[in-house]
């Protein structure tokens, strides 16, 4: 199954990416592709045995003998994390070739085949159990969105596309060296034999951190996001955010702080501290944003922020460390969605009006009922508002971060209201008002194939709110 | 009853949902329609239910009922969170409160909402808001509770800015919103705590054991009530977190009636209510709560004062009748606060309505100098109004006597400042409900009410007279709940296990009725008197001119945020966009990628192009090199 | 009559120095060529002399591979000469700077 879902991303790039098909065919292949892909994801949701931990594993020799006697396996398999993680890539990847096809981007048929060959990197890194073949996922991503920010970006892309490269190349190549460091000394590149060794290193873990917390970004680390986030296409700017920013929080999650209990514990507090001060720093900062993009971007910073807390929440005790984790892990998927949904909306923007900037918006709301409703809904989610499953894994984290210091919780907390000032301001500047200049009177209101973008998105939000113990129970 | 209890909960979301999807494809009357249809079908399982609850013995009448497990996980540390309702003495009232004034309001808004364009969309949030509030009532767990303050929170948002294409609605929108989120996170904070110490949010677990993890009087116990008074002071428009009460009346003025003064803006008194057993365990917050109630109480009836628009007057009345509620329970006297809740309900809402009349024959005029001898031509409307006025000043139902009374019974001091208070503010009471009496039905007609009166078909369609006219009555009514017919608290009693009163009083004391009374009418006499001569008027402004101002400013809460709150976090984002993100992220990577640029360019110098050069280098390299072997060699 | 090692490489020496300073200071890149082939013919020179002085082949085969190696070089660098004097640049060593940063 999980071979499955790493296979069939992958050769359809291939097949689309480098045949000379006609864009309908590329079209039509890219959307069967993902489709196919949302299928298995959903049979494997449907199918997931809960509290059976790891399930669906595949583990083959694939190098024997690469370094220090460890051998490089084939080995992957999903529990609920890794699974909600996959059918959070394969959402969104899905979404993201309809926009595509609708916004009818050129050399489409190269563009789905990268699209795709970044779903097949992404379900790699999150399943991989072995160090090698996550690295090499991770890696395979960077490729593929630097020829997707750097292609069909904005006017900035270039510069946008090498900060976010370079930056995040520094960051994996140390981790590589970590990764090498591992093998030597604990002679295996399994994420299992290696954890069980229980190690405490700080440069290892550091390295290994570091890469990850550029890529969630971790406040300071985050200077590469708001360029990058504003010069590529907006359905690449959804996955940044949406999935690929989770990767950051997910190579935390199962690597860096497993093979490290008590280096992690050790230093829990810069990240907590660096956490607490990024979200309220980003939610500050997304305020004064001119252009729907930088809010959302900003906003995005301060939820993984959020997230990197409850990661950290590692109390000797259960309760914290286990309410700061499932709220941590919920609000990845919660997350997620709203990031994609908000994307692909501000995309739609951008189609019809030609613009971001708030300033030059306003007024959608006017006559425009469906438009209205689909916004609003999207803001809403993004703000948390009680009731919804981001308020839920929202307080889950706060939850944890009280029990393991209430001041930090209580100041965590903050975040709840600065992120009601600005979506609210962020959707008041689309929607509310009079039309603003580059919206017109005769703008019509959302047709059903800009719907398909994101209403589904909602629609799985909306289900996530209703019944949340689902996916809770799930990801334990 | 439990099917019939979750009916009650929801049909209003049945309702939002129906709506939702048909979205122009059902007819603007039919969706009002349907949308009164459901809240009044919520209202009959509300009744339902409560008739349920008459029957069962004292002891038994508390249930719990859960659907599913809302959130949570299978590892035990994990909070779990049930989707469950408590259907109790106190949840019941408030359900028949938020689903029956509810659905004469939504009826109320067929014809006032009639030909907007948005209709639909209106009564689609009217069932948001009602789910929403009986959520909040009816929750059995802090976090559900906290799911339904918010999206109260959020109808309210939607509602109050329902005329989006204006400036105004949009900003008291907002400010609505985010001075409720403080209020949120105050909740939050205190579910925290219950986490921590209880494990569960569970009412019926944190109010058994609140005593024995947080001793009466520590700090955690104070700390729990504070921060649960935080929440409740938001959404009630207490003092501190009052200010966007006042805004919020941009809304239609159903939205006014119904959430601003019948039901969400009571939600913080029902919350102190609900957690009794919390603020028992914390008495200095307990008093804190009477002293917020009676400082809110005296400064909005100051402010009512001079207040000119219709909807401002009543909604710092609204605000100076919820201090009253806050008094109440603040001494402890919880069924005293909740009757109080219950017939302002009723009273309010009609003058809200009453005012919507007006406010429609009048094309949308607010302004009460722009009015006067409505009576001429509004008579229903005007003996309606004046029932609401007279409860209002507290003649009858005697629900202001009853926490004027518990205070001074069981009070203490805290009960001693608010009976003392309290009767002031009755005076202030007479005062301005009599001057907004005086000013929109007496008096000269004013030109422009001349002009733009409009009163076609009657004063107003059945739809909107039948309402108020029910509630008209219901106010009258309900007075007997709590006196029977001189003898029994009926009320007191039937709440006297979830909200816990002053020996169950019935309002006897002959005094302190006769004071208030005296007091009330007064006020109310003196002013009407008043108004005959306008000169006295501008007399009596010059004489209290220093008050007047500070009314008029509204004691200057909205500037002192705007400087100390507002302001400062403008500041701090701007800071942190300019110097954080411009200069030092930005400087940090500028300086990265100066640094090796620098360095690439410094050693691109050897690749000059120039072939002996390279010889240059090459051989010197490699004499370099000889030299080191030789020496090796020890040659 | 048995020639001295010394001799050979002194030889060897001299012709490497001659090939030395050709490459140091000569512009055209025809005689540079032509000196750097004086310089690997002196090694060569110098091999052989210690192969018969070792008595080992090894230094006599290693003199053949550098001749092999000398041989493909100078066709590239003929190449490369012949391709600059057809494009009617100046054959002047300081002035072909154009594969630089």
């Amino acid at each position: 199954m999980t071979v499955a879902l790493i296979a069939l991303p992958l050769a359809c790039a291939v097949l689309i990416g480098f045949l000379p098909l006609d864009r309908r065919v590329s079209a039509a292949l890219g959307l069967a592709a993902v489709l196919a892909e949302l299928v298995l994801a959903a049979v494997a949701i449907v199918t997931f045995n809960v509290g059976g931990g790891s399930q669906f594993v595949t583990d083959r020799v694939w190098i024997p003998n690469l370094i220090g006697g460890a051998d490089v396996h084939f080995h992957v398999a999903m529990d609920g994390l890794s699974m909600f993680m996959v059918a959070l890539t394969a959402v969104g990847v899905a979404s993201a070739v309809w926009t595509a096809i609708r916004a009818g981007r050129d050399r489409l048929g190269l563009y789905l085949g990268l699209l795709l060959l970044l779903e097949a990197s992404l379900v790699t890194l999150f399943t991989a159990r072995d160090l090698v073949l996550f690295y090499t996922g991770w890696e395979v991503m960077m490729i593929a969105l630097f020829v997707l920010m750097g292609v069909w970006g904005g006017a900035r892309r270039r510069f946008a596309t090498l900060q976010f490269i370079i930056y995040s190349l520094a960051g994996s190549l140390l981790m590589l060296v970590a990764i090498a460091g591992l093998a030597v000394e604990g002679h295996s590149f399994d994420l299992g034999v290696l954890a069980a060794q229980g190690r405490d290193s700080w440069w290892m873990f550091g390295a290994f951190a570091l890469a990850f917390c550029i890529k969630a970004p971790m406040f300071p680390l985050h200077g590469w996001l708001p360029d990058a986030y504003r010069q590529s296409t907006p359905e690449v700017t959804a996955l940044l955010s949406g999935v690929i920013s989770k990767a950051g929080a997910y190579g935390l999650i199962r690597f860096a702080v497993p093979l490290f209990p008590a280096t992690a514990y050790h230093w829990r507090w810069l990240f907590l501290g660096l956490g607490l001060a990024g979200l309220l720093y980003a939610s500050l900062v997304a305020f004064r944003q001119p252009d729907a993009r930088g809010v959302v971007a900003y906003s995005s910073v301060g939820q993984m922020n959020l997230i990197i807390i409850g990661i950290f929440v590692l109390g000797p005790g259960g309760v914290f460390s286990d309410n700061g984790l499932t709220g941590a892990t919920f609000q990845m998927v919660n997350h997620g969605v709203v990031s994609l949904a908000a994307f692909l909306l501000i995309g739609l923007v951008e189609l019809r009006t030609g613009t971001d900037a708030l300033k030059s918006l306003g007024g959608l709301a006017n006559r425009r009922p469906v438009a209205s409703t689909v916004f609003l809904l999207a803001a809403l989610f993004a703000l948390a508002v009680p009731g919804s499953s981001v308020f839920i894994s929202e307080l889950y984290i706060l939850i944890g971060a009280f029990g393991e210091q209430p001041l930090l919780g209580a100041a965590a907390s903050l975040g709840i209201v600065l992120a009601a000032m600005y979506m609210l301001r962020w959707y008041s500047a689309i929607a509310h008002e009079g039309d603003g200049e580059r919206v017109d009177a005769t703008t019509p209101d959302l047709r059903l194939s800009e719907l398909a973008v994101a209403v589904p998105l909602l629609l799985i939000l909306l289900v996530l709110s209703a019944w949340p113990f689902g996916v809770m129970e799930r990801l334990g | 009853m439990e099917t019939l209890s979750w009916l009650c909960l929801f049909l209003p979301l049945a309702g939002v949902v129906v709506l939702a999807l048909a979205g122009n494809r059902i007819g603007r009357e039919p969706a009002s329609w349907l949308a009164t249809a459901i809240a009044f079908a919520s209202f009959i399982c509300a009744a339902a239910v409560f008739f349920s609850i008459l029957g069962e013995g004292e002891s038994s009448r508390s249930h719990v009922y859960t659907l599913y497990t809302w959130a949570g996980a299978h590892n035990v540390h994990v909070l779990h969170v049930p989707l469950s309702i408590q259907i109790d003495q106190l949840s019941v009232v408030e359900m028949l409160i938020v689903s029956g004034v509810g659905a004469l309001i939504v009826m109320y808004s067929i014809g006032y909402m009639h030909g907007d364009p948005k209709q639909r969309r209106f009564f689609a949030y009217m069932n948001l808001f009602l789910f929403s509030m009986l959520l909040l009532v009816m929750a059995g767990n802090f976090v559900l509770l906290l799911a339904g303050w918010g999206m109260v929170g959020l109808s309210s948002y939607l509602l109050i800015g329902f005329w989006h294409e204006q400036e105004a609605p949009v900003a008291a929108a907002k400010k609505a919103f985010v001075m409720n989120a403080i209020g949120d996170v105050g909740i939050a904070i205190a579910i925290f705590f219950m986490v921590r110490d209880i494990g569960t949010t569970n009412y019926q677990e944190v109010f058994t054991r609140a005593h024995d993890v947080w001793p009466k009087g520590s700090s955690d116990a104070n700390w729990v009530a504070l921060l649960l008074l935080l929440g409740a002071v938001a959404k009630s428009a207490q003092i501190p977190l009052h200010t966007w009460l006042p805004d919020a009346m941009e809304g239609p003025t159903p939205v006014s009636a119904l959430i601003h003064a019948a039901t969400m803006v009571t939600a913080g008194v029902y919350l102190i209510a609900r957690c009794h057993v919390l603020f028992a365990n914390a008495p200095n917050v307990r008093t804190l709560v009477a002293v917020i109630g009676v400082a809110t109480l005296l400064m909005a009836g100051v402010i009512a004062l001079v207040q000119t628009d219709i909807k401002r007057i009543i909604a710092y009345s609204t605000m100076s009748q919820i201090g009253y509620m806050f008094a109440a329970v603040g001494v402890a006297d919880d069924s005293a606060g909740m009757f109080h809740l219950l017939s302002h309900a009723f009273f309010k809402a009609l003058l809200f309505l009453g005012a919507g009349i007006v406010i429609h024959a009048l094309a949308n005029e607010q302004d009460v100098r722009r009015m006067g001898g409505l009576s001429k031509v509004m008579p229903r409307t005007t003996a309606l109004m004046w029932v609401g006025t007279i409860a209002l000043i507290g003649f009858w139902p005697l629900s202001k006597d009853g926490i004027l009374e518990g205070a001074l019974h069981g009070g203490g001091t805290a009960g001693w400042i608010v009976y003392v208070g309290g009767l002031v503010g009755a005076l202030f009471t007479g005062i301005y409900a009599t001057r907004l009496m005086r000013l929109v039905f007496y008096g000269e007609m004013s030109e422009f009410a001349k002009e733009h009166l409009h009163t076609g078909h009657g004063e107003a369609p059945w739809t909107m007279f039948l309402p108020v006219a029910v509630l008209a009555a219901g106010a009258v009514l309900v007075g007997f709940l709590s006196i029977g017919f001189g003898t029994t608290n009926f009320f007191g009693d039937f709440l006297a296990q979830t909200a816990p009163t002053i020996e169950g009083t019935v309002p006897q004391d002959i005094l302190t009725t006769a004071l208030a009374w005296g007091l009330g009418g007064a006020g109310a006499l003196y002013v009407w008197r008043l108004y005959d001569d306008p000169a006295r008027v501008a007399a009596v402004r010059t004489r209290f001119q220093t008050m007047a101002i500070i009314a008029e400013a509204k004691f200057g809460w909205d500037e002192l945020y705007y400087n100390i709150g507002y302001r400062p976090a403008v500041w701090l984002a701007v800071t942190f966009d300019s110097v954080g993100e411009r200069w030092i992220i930005g400087g940090s990577l500028w300086l990265a990628r100066t640094t090796v640029a620098t360095v690439a360019r410094a050693t691109a110098l050897a690749q000059s192009g120039i072939v002996r050069q390279y010889v240059t280098v090459l051989a010197g390299g490699a004499a370099l090199v000889a030299v080191f072997f030789l020496g090796k060699a020890n040659l | 009559m048995h020639i001295g090692v010394e001799y050979f490489v002194s030889v060897s020496a001299i012709v490497f120095g001659i090939g030395m300073f050709g490459v140091f200071t000569r512009r055209s890149p025809l005689i540079l060529l032509l000196s750097v082939e004086l310089m690997l013919n002196s090694c060569n020179l110098t091999l052989i002399a210690f192969s018969r002085y070792w008595g080992e082949q090894s230094g006599q085969v290693f003199a053949l591979i550098v001749m092999g190696i000398a041989a493909s070089e100078v066709v590239v660098g003929l190449g490369l000469v012949v391709a600059v004097a057809r494009r009617k640049a100046e054959l002047d060593v300081d002035r072909l700077t154009a594969l630089r940063h």
